[in-house]
């Protein structure tokens, strides 16, 4: 299980830390403070700012390091954890951080008339059983990513069509990123994605395949919308079918075709990642 | 919650019973609930929602000195929580 699904643990960060969220791709990219003390950071667990900063870090306010390691394992987060709390001692004076240029780029805001839709996906079986604690993180994990649709788009499908431009869209979200990013599909591997609005009920089929066929994906879509004054008050779609193969940065799926599924849904903006990220499609 | 447990194992056993291998069929109308809230995170899960993350290093430093805390930072490649990875 990953530490982040251990309750022990989530009640622990929300009473003795300050948690932080970073993307790393948008945060080494920015030219502000917030990438001065990325850097600053990075640098002392003898890494250098890169692609490849993932992980848990424990700091103090003074930005001094205290334990770091790229897993969210929980027995070893726990070990991070119990060490930056017997090496913590609170600041007696308040660290002085200058506030300089913000660069606000990454941090990106809905604009209006625009509406964000949650998207989730799912392995639904065929792993084989492991005891590697990783992969059981993985096995059960739901993959999460957002759409945004524009006020044109918006426009169009409370007109009763589907607009192509969202055709073009949606199959970067029907991929298996449940165990991390798996590699976005290529134009010539839609080999199709007909999806059909009519009275408010989205029909589709969906095939994905690449040249060596090893990596694909088949499956059916079902969705309804429904608006209101403009606004769609309604996008929920279900694509379900066989997925096949993996990512390099997504390897250990299951072998062979499995069942796989994706889920959209409208933001209600009560969710704590209906946050827009930077970067999203 | 054992009730929930038990309807969601049936839903992924009918799931993966109508698709593993074969064609895909098209989404029965009368599934369709049942399925798009499958795939969605079920209560108690994903608890690193729960979490109050901010998105600022910046400000973390500067809430972290005030109130005599230390600062957990999750960096993703693709911003976790709030993302892919």
């Amino acid at each position: 299980m990953s530490v982040f699904g251990d309750a022990e643990f989530v009640k622990k960060i929300k009473a003795d830390f300050i948690c932080v969220a970073v993307n790393q791709h948008h945060h080494r990219r920015r030219k502000d403070l917030e990438y001065d003390l990325f850097e600053k950071l990075v640098e002392q667990t003898g890494e250098k700012v890169s692609g490849y900063n993932q992980g848990l870090y424990f700091f103090t306010p003074s930005a001094e390091l205290l334990s770091f390691s790229n897993t969210v394992s929980g027995e070893h987060a726990w070990k991070l954890l119990r060490r930056a709390l017997d090496k913590f001692e609170p600041p007696k004076t308040l660290p002085a951080i200058l506030k300089g240029h913000e660069d606000a780029g990454p941090l990106w805001k809905l604009p209006d008339g625009n509406q964000l839709v949650l998207v989730n996906s799912k392995v639904l079986g065929g792993y084989e059983k492991s005891d590697n604690s990783n992969r059981k993180i993985h096995q059960e994990s739901l993959g999460r990513d957002h759409l945004y649709l524009s006020a044109e788009e918006i426009a169009a499908l409370t007109a009763n069509r589907f607009p192509d431009i969202l055709k073009k869209r949606m199959p970067a979200l029907l991929n298996d990123n449940t165990r991390g990013e798996p590699g976005r599909w290529r134009s010539s591997e839609i080999k199709q994605f007909d999806v059909k609005l009519e009275d408010g009920r989205i029909t589709g089929q969906v095939h994905f395949e690449n040249a060596t066929r090893d990596r694909g994906y088949k499956a059916e879509l079902l969705g309804f919308i429904e608006a209101k004054e403009g606004a769609l008050t309604r996008f929920d779609i279900v694509v379900n079918g066989n997925y096949w193969g993996e990512g390099r940065f997504a390897r250990n799926g299951p072998k062979g075709k499995f069942p796989f599924a994706v889920a959209f849904r409208l933001s209600d903006g009560t969710e704590p990642y209906d946050t827009p990220p930077p970067g999203v499609r | 919650m054992r009730t929930r447990i038990l309807v969601a194992i049936s839903s992924i056993v009918l799931l993966a019973s109508a698709s593993a291998g074969a064609e895909p069929k098209p989404i029965a109308p009368d599934q369709f609930a049942s399925l798009h809230k499958l795939i969605k995170p079920q209560p108690g899960e994903s608890l690193f929602w729960q979490v109050p993350w901010l998105l600022s290093l910046d400000e973390a430093l500067q809430k972290g000195a005030k109130e005599g805390k230390p600062i957990l930072i999750w960096c993703g490649a693709g911003g976790a929580p709030h993302t892919v990875c």
